[in-house]
C-alpha cells in the first residue's frame, strides 16, 4: 500500500511537533482542540490525519502552517522553531516553507489562473518572466497549462483544486498541508486529485500532511494517524479499512 | 507583479463607477468653487489696477469702488491738484446701478464716466472705454450686453434714465458685474451730485514717495481717503476674501467630506466582502504591509481617476460658464489644482485607514473554514 521511505529520508525529520496544545477560551468556556500532541514527519512522507469532526485536525494543520499560534508546545519545520517567531517572520515561513491546499480551493476570483499561481512568488519578491515561467510550469505539472488565462469561476471543481495544488507547490515548499482536498469534489475528480498529490510528493520528495475523511487517501499515505479529543493516536480498529 | 488592487477594483465595475463618480463630483465641486472664487478675486482688483495713476482719492470711509458710493467734497479736485508733488489729476464718476431693458430692472453694472481732464483719453483707454460716449448714449461691456440682451442702437435704462447703446466694448469687468460708460453730463444727472466727483486719479511728480504723497493729500483735503493703486485693488480683494472665503471654505470642506465618504465606503465594503481573500493572501505569504498596500492602492486609484475626471469636467464647465454666464469669471490656477490633488491624496489615505485596520485583524486561519 505505501512505499517504504528511503534510508536517507528516514534520517531527516522535516516536521517535529512537541507537546502542542491549543485551548480556545470563550468567556467561561474553554475547549482543548489539541492536547499535548507529539508528531514527527520525515522528508518525502505522506501522512494522513483522520479523526471525527471537531477533533482538532484542522486546528493542528493551521498551527503547523503558522496561521494559528498554539497555547503551548513547539513546532519545528526543517529544524527551525516557528512557534516563537514574530508575525513579521511567520510570513517568511508561509512564503518559503509551507504550501496550502484548501477544501474550498480559495482561489482569488478576480485573478486569472496564472495570476493565482504566480501570487505566492510575487509576495516572496519574485516577479516578471521568471515567476511567470515557474507558475506556468507548476500549472503544467497539474495538467492545467491550457487554462492559464481562465478565471476561476469558469473552472470545474477538480480544475480549481488542481490550480490550488499548483499554487501550493509553485514556491517549492518543504511541507504541503492539505485540508480535506477531495471533500468538495466528485468521485472521479477526488481520485484524480489524490493521485496528483501522491505523484507530486513522490517525484519531488516533498512532505505532505493531509487532513481528510476520504478513505481513498489511505492508499497513498505512508502513515495514517488518528486525532480524537485533541489527542493523537493510532487508527482505532473500528476505523481501520 | 500581479496588479491585485487594480484587478479587484475592475472586478466590481458598478461599485468602482460609483466611487469614481463620487470623487469626480467632489473634485469638480472643489475645483469649480475655487476657480469661481479666484475668478472673482482676480477680477475684483482689475479696475483699480488698470487706472493710469499712482493714487486713488475717494470719499473718506470708502473702502472700495463697489460697496457704497464715493462722493467727494465739491472742491476736492482743486484741493488735490494744489497739493505739492501732485503732477496730474483726473476726476472720475462711478457707482453701481441697475441697467436693463426697462426702468429699474436688469443687472447691476458699475457705471463710469471719465470727465474732461489731463488723463481722460489715457484713462478711457485703460478701462477699455475708448472715446467717451456722447450725451444720451451708453457703452456696454460685452458682459452686460450679453446679460441684458442689448446691442448697438437699442435703448436701455440706467435706473430710470433711457440711453441709447452706442456700442459694446471690452471694458474691464468689475468684481461681480459688468461695466458701462456714460457721458459726464448723464452721470452727473443720474448720480444726483452734479458738483462732485466720485474719485480722483492722481499722478505724482518724479521722486515722490507714494505713501508720503497719499498722507499729504489726506491731511490737506478734508473728507478723503487716499489709496495707492495696489492698496485700492487689495482693499477690493479683501472685501471678496472677507465676504466669500468662509462660504468657499465650507463648500470645499463639504465636498471633501462627500468624496472621502464615498471612497471610504467603497473601499470598506470591498474589503469586508473580500476578507477571506485577504486571509488567503496572508496564508500564501503576504505581509501586513503588502495587504495594506493593496487597500491603499485601490483607494489611490479611485482618487486619482476621480481627480483627473473631476478636474477635466471642471475645466470644461468653466468654459461653459464663461460663455453662458459671463458675470461669473473662472480662473484656474495650478496652485489650486495642485492643492486639490493633494486633498484627493489625503482623501484616499484617510479612506484606507479603517479598511486597513480591519485587515490587520484578519485571522488567516479562516481560510480553512469551508
Amino acid at each position: 500500500m505505501k512505499p517504504a521511505p528511503t534510508p536517507e529520508t528516514e534520517e531527516e525529520v522535516v516536521l517535529e511537533v512537541r507537546g502542542l496544545t491549543k485551548e480556545f477560551v470563550s468567556g467561561k468556556t474553554s475547549v482543548l482542540a489539541t492536547d499535548h500532541v507529539d508528531l514527527e514527519v520525515r522528508r518525502g512522507e505522506i501522512v494522513l490525519l483522520m479523526g471525527p469532526s471537531g477533533s482538532g485536525k484542522t486546528t493542528l494543520l493551521t498551527m503547523i502552517g503558522g496561521l494559528l499560534r498554539p497555547t503551548s508546545g513547539t513546532i519545528r519545520i526543517g529544524g527551525r522553531e516557528i512557534t516563537s517567531l514574530a508575525e513579521s517572520d511567520l510570513y517568511e515561513v508561509r512564503r518559503h516553507v509551507v504550501g496550502f491546499v484548501f477544501q474550498v480551493f480559495n482561489l482569488l476570483e478576480p485573478l486569472s489562473v496564472l495570476e493565482n499561481v504566480v501570487i505566492p512568488l510575487n509576495l516572496a519578491g519574485e516577479s516578471g518572466k521568471d515567476a511567470n515561467l515557474r507558475a506556468r510550469s507548476a500549472l503544467s505539472d497539474v495538467g492545467m497549462s491550457e487554462r492559464v488565462d481562465f478565471k476561476p469561476s469558469s473552472l470545474s471543481g477538480g480544475e480549481k483544486q488542481r490550480v490550488s495544488i499548483a499554487r501550493a507547490l509553485v514556491h517549492d515548499p518543504e511541507l504541503v498541508l492539505a485540508d480535506e482536498p477531495t471533500a468538495n469534489l466528485d468521485s472521479k475528480n477526488g481520485y484524480d486529485v489524490v493521485v496528483l498529490l501522491r505523484d507530486m510528493a513522490k517525484t519531488t520528495g516533498r512532505t505532505v500532511i493531509i487532513v481528510s475523511h476520504d478513505h481513498r487517501i489511505r492508499e497513498i499515505a505512508d502513515r495514517v494517524l488518528w486525532l480524537e479529543d485533541g489527542k493523537l493516536s493510532a487508527v482505532p480498529e473500528t476505523q481501520a479499512a | 507583479m500581479v496588479p491585485i488592487a487594480r484587478r479587484y477594483l475592475l472586478f466590481d465595475r458598478p461599485r468602482l463607477a460609483i466611487a469614481v463618480g463620487g470623487v469626480t463630483f467632489a473634485v469638480l465641486l472643489i475645483v469649480l468653487i475655487l476657480a469661481l472664487y479666484q475668478g472673482i478675486y482676480d477680477r475684483a482688483g482689475r479696475l483699480a489696477d488698470a487706472a493710469p495713476a499712482a493714487l486713488w482719492v475717494s470719499q473718506a470711509g470708502t473702502s472700495d469702488p463697489f460697496h457704497g458710493a464715493s462722493i467727494l467734497p465739491p472742491d476736492a479736485l482743486e484741493d488735490v491738484t494744489n497739493v505739492p508733488g501732485v503732477a496730474t489729476t483726473q476726476p472720475l464718476l462711478a457707482r453701481t446701478l441697475l441697467v436693463g431693458s426697462s426702468p429699474n430692472t436688469g443687472t447691476s453694472a458699475f457705471v463710469m464716466s471719465i470727465p474732461e481732464g489731463p488723463l481722460q483719453a489715457q484713462t478711457s483707454d485703460a478701462f477699455g472705454i475708448g472715446s467717451p460716449p456722447e450725451p444720451g448714449s451708453i457703452v456696454l461691456s460685452e458682459t452686460v450686453a450679453k446679460d441684458i440682451g442689448a446691442s448697438s442702437g437699442d435703448t436701455v435704462f440706467l435706473g430710470t434714465a433711457p440711453l441709447r447703446v452706442e456700442r459694446t466694448s471690452s471694458l474691464v469687468d468689475a468684481a461681480f458685474s459688468g461695466v458701462v460708460a456714460v457721458s459726464e453730463r448723464d452721470a452727473s444727472a443720474i448720480f444726483g451730485h452734479p458738483d462732485s466727483y466720485s474719485y480722483i486719479l492722481v499722478g505724482l511728480a518724479d521722486g515722490q514717495v507714494l505713501e508720503d504723497a497719499a498722507a499729504e493729500i489726506e491731511s490737506r483735503v478734508d473728507g478723503t481717503n487716499v489709496f495707492t493703486r495696489e492698496e485700492f485693488a487689495d482693499s477690493t480683494r479683501q472685501e471678496i476674501e472677507e465676504g466669500f472665503l468662509p462660504i468657499v471654505a465650507v463648500l470645499v470642506v463639504v465636498a471633501f467630506i462627500v468624496g472621502l465618504a464615498l471612497i471610504a465606503l467603497t473601499i470598506y465594503t470591498m474589503t469586508i466582502e473580500r476578507v477571506r481573500d485577504y486571509a488567503v493572501l496572508k496564508a500564501v505569504g503576504a505581509s501586513s504591509g503588502q495587504l495594506f498596500s493593496v487597500v491603499l492602492r485601490q483607494s489611490l486609484l479611485i482618487a486619482l481617476v476621480g481627480y483627473l475626471a473631476g478636474s477635466l469636467v471642471a475645466l470644461l464647465a468653466g468654459n461653459v460658464i464663461a460663455t453662458e454666464i459671463p458675470e461669473f469669471a473662472t480662473l484656474y490656477r495650478w496652485q489650486d489644482l495642485s492643492a486639490v490633488f493633494v486633498a484627493a491624496l489625503v482623501m484616499s489615505v484617510l479612506a484606507a485607514v479603517v479598511p486597513i485596520q480591519r485587515i490587520s485583524r484578519v485571522e488567516p486561519a479562516i481560510v480553512f473554514r469551508a
